[in-house]
C-alpha cells in the first residue's frame, strides 16, 4: 500500500490512544515515509518493512498497559522499603515517646529512660534508639540506622545502603532513591578487578583519595613516586572505576560509580596507595562504607571522612588530624598533632598512645582512651560511656559535668568535687587540663 | 524468534546505540534491519517507550537532505538501563554458550 493508505490504516487502529498521542505516532511514521521517499525507497517498500498497521497499532497500545502493570510493581517494592524503615523508626520514637510523656520523672536529659548497666553489658532505650550491649557484641537501633555488631562481624542498615562485613569479605547495597531491591543477586557476576597506576610526586602538596564502598589502604614505602594499586574480587553489578587526576600539586584518586545504586556482594576488593616516605603535605581520605587503614605517615593535614566506614590508625605524625565519622568506628594508636579533632555519631572509638590537644566529639558512641599527652583534652558525649586510663605520669586537672552520667575516679586521683553531676580532680601536679561533658554517658578513670 | 526474546534484545541494541550517539528514527531503523530481521514498524513504540520512561530526550533538527528530524538522545538513566541490560546479555550468552558447548556433568 502507499503512504497514504498505511498512515490511514494505521490512524484507525489506533484509535482509543489520547488524540495527542496518536497525532504524535502518525508524525514519526509520516517523518520515517518522508525521509525513506527521499533517500529513493518507494512507498511500497517503505509499507512493507513497517509490517502490517494493524501489528504496530497493537505494540503502542499493549506497550502502555505494560508499563502501568511495571509502574505498580515498583510502586509496591519502593512502598514495602520504605515501610519497613519508617515502621521502625516510629517504633523507636514511640516507645520512648510515650513513656516520655507518661511519666515524666523516669527520663532523663538526654531523653532516655531505660538506662541499664552492669559489668561491660548495657541497655538504653531513649529518643536516640535502642542500644544493647554485651561486652563484643553489639545492637544498635537510631535515627542513622541499624547496626548489628558481633565482634568482627558487622551488619550496618542505614540511609546510605546495607552492608554486611566479616573478617574476610564484605556485601554492600546501596541506591538513591528506594528501589533498594530493583536488582537481585541473580543479576550479579564475579568481577576481578587488578589496575595499577603511578603518579608524580614532585611538587605534589596535597593527596586525596576516596572510595564508595571500597576500603583504602595507605602505606608509605621508600619510593619516589605514588603507586595505586586497585585488587581484589567480588560480585557485583558495578565496577567502581579508578581514577587518578593530577593537577598541579595535587593528586586526586577516586573511585567512582556510574551510578549511584550498586550491589556487591563478598568483596575482597582494595584500593592501596603507596606514597613516599618523604611526602609531609596534605593527606584526605573520604569513604562512605569501605574501611580506611593508615599507617606511618608524616604530613600537614590529615584528614579522614567517612560515613559508616571504620578508620585503623597507627603512627600518624601532622599538624591537624581531624576525623569525622558517622558510625565507623576507629582504633587510632601513635597519633601525634598539634590539635587531633574526632567527630563521630555512634561510632566507638579506641584512642591509645595520642600526642597533642585533642578534641572529641561524639553523640552515643563510646571513648576508650589511654595514654594522652595533652596540654588540653576536650571530651564531649551525650550517651557514649567514656573510659580513661591515666599513665603514672599523668598531669591534669579534670573538670567533669554531667547530667546522669557518674565519674568515677581512680586511686591515684586527688577528688575535690563528685556530686550531683559534677566533678573535679587533680592528678599529677595538675599542668594540663582535661574537661569532659556528658549528658548520660558515665566516665570511669583507670 | 520468540517475541518477548526479540523485544528484549531490540531494546539493547537500540540503547547501545543511542549511547554512540544521537539518531533519528529512520536512521536507526535502517541500522538495525541491516543486521537483524524486525519488523520496523516495532521500533518507534520502543522509542516511544523509552521517551515516556525517561530514557531518552527527543529534539527536532532539520536537514538540507530532507524533512526535519526527530533525534532521539540518551538520558544518565537511559545510559544507566543500558549498562545493567548490557550485563544482563553478557551472562545470559555466557550462560547459553556453557549449555550448548560446555561440559556435560
Amino acid at each position: 500500500m502507499n503512504k497514504k493508505e498505511y498512515l490511514a490504516k494505521l490512524r484507525m487502529y489506533l484509535q482509543g490512544l489520547p488524540i495527542s498521542e496518536l497525532e504524535d505516532i502518525i508524525s514519526d511514521y509520516e517523518e520515517h515515509f518522508n525521509i525513506g521517499i527521499s533517500k529513493g525507497k518507494s512507498e511500497e517498500e517503505i509499507s512493507k518493512e513497517l509490517g502490517d498497521p494493524k501489528e504496530v497499532a497493537l505494540s503502542y497500545k499493549s506497550t502502555i498497559e505494560t508499563n502501568y502493570e511495571e509502574n505498580r510493581q515498583e510502586r509496591r517494592s519502593r512502598t514495602n522499603w520504605l515501610a519497613i524503615i519508617v515502621g521502625t523508626v516510629l517504633i523507636v520514637f514511640a516507645i520512648s515517646f510515650l513513656s516520655f510523656i507518661r511519666d515524666l520523672n523516669y527520663s532523663r536529659s538526654d531523653g532516655s529512660f531505660v538506662n541499664v548497666k552492669s559489668n561491660g553489658d548495657l541497655v538504653r532505650i531513649g529518643t536516640k534508639g535502642i542500644e544493647v550491649k554485651d561486652g563484643d557484641d553489639h545492637v544498635s537501633i537510631g535515627w542513622d540506622g541499624i547496626k548489628v555488631k558481633d565482634g568482627t562481624d558487622e551488619v550496618s542498615i542505614g540511609w546510605d545502603g546495607i552492608k554486611i562485613k566479616d573478617s574476610e569479605s564484605s556485601t554492600s547495597r546501596s541506591s538513591s532513591g528506594w528501589s533498594f531491591f530493583g536488582l537481585g543477586p541473580g543479576d550479579l557476576k564475579w568481577e576481578e578487578v587488578n589496575e595499577e597506576k603511578l603518579a608524580k610526586i614532585e611538587g605534589v602538596k596535597n593527596i586525596s583519595i576516596s572510595s564508595p564502598f571500597v576500603d583504602i589502604k595507605v602505606i608509605t614505602e621508600d619510593r619516589n613516586d605514588v603507586r595505586i594499586h586497585y585488587h581484589g574480587r567480588m560480585k557485583t553489578n558495578v565496577v567502581p572505576e579508578l581514577i587518578v587526576d593530577k593537577k598541579n600539586k595535587d593528586i586526586d584518586i577516586k573511585l567512582e560509580l556510574p551510578r549511584k545504586s550498586y550491589s556487591v556482594n563478598n568483596s575482597t576488593v582494595v584500593l592501596e596507595v603507596f606514597i613516599p616516605k618523604s611526602f609531609d603535605g596534605n593527606l584526605n581520605s573520604y569513604a562512605s562504607s569501605g574501611d580506611i587503614y593508615m599507617k606511618n605517615i608524616v604530613g600537614e593535614n590529615i584528614s579522614f571522612n567517612t560515613s559508616s566506614g571504620d578508620l585503623i590508625l597507627e603512627n600518624l605524625e601532622g599538624k591537624t588530624i581531624s576525623i569525622t565519622t558517622s558510625s565507623g568506628d576507629m582504633s587510632l594508636s601513635k597519633l601525634v598533632g598539634d590539635t587531633i579533632n574526632i567527630h563521630t555519631s555512634s561510632g566507638d572509638m579506641k584512642l591509645k598512645d595520642l600526642v597533642g590537644k585533642l578534641t572529641v566529639n561524639t553523640s552515643s558512641g563510646d571513648l576508650n582512651l589511654q595514654n594522652i599527652t595533652s596540654e588540653e583534652i576536650l571530651l564531649s558525649t551525650s550517651s557514649g560511656d567514656i573510659s580513661f586510663k591515666l599513665d603514672d605520669k599523668a598531669d591534669f586537672k579534670i573538670k567533669g559535668s554531667s547530667s546522669s552520667g557518674d565519674f568515677i575516679p581512680n586511686g591515684r586521683m586527688k577528688v575535690e568535687e563528685n556530686h550531683k553531676g559534677r566533678f573535679s580532680a587533680t592528678v599529677g601536679n595538675g599542668q594540663n587540663s582535661i574537661e569532659i561533658k556528658t549528658s548520660s554517658g558515665d566516665v570511669i578513670f583507670k | 524468534m520468540n517475541i518477548q526474546f526479540k523485544k528484549g534484545v531490540l531494546e539493547l541494541c537500540v540503547l547501545s546505540l543511542l549511547n554512540r550517539k544521537d539518531f533519528y528514527g529512520y536512521e536507526l531503523v535502517d541500522h538495525i534491519s541491516k543486521y537483524i530481521n524486525i519488523s520496523e514498524g516495532t521500533i518507534y513504540p520502543l522509542l516511544r517507550r523509552f521517551r515516556s520512561e525517561g530514557y531518552v530526550t527527543t529534539y527536532l533538527e532539520e536537514s538540507q537532505e530532507g524533512p526535519p528530524r526527530k533525534y532521539y538522545k540518551l538520558t544518565d538513566r537511559g545510559k544507566e538501563a543500558f549498562e545493567e541490560l548490557d550485563i544482563e546479555w553478557e551472562n545470559f550468552v555466557n550462560g547459553v554458550n556453557n549449555i550448548l558447548r560446555g561440559e556435560l556433568n
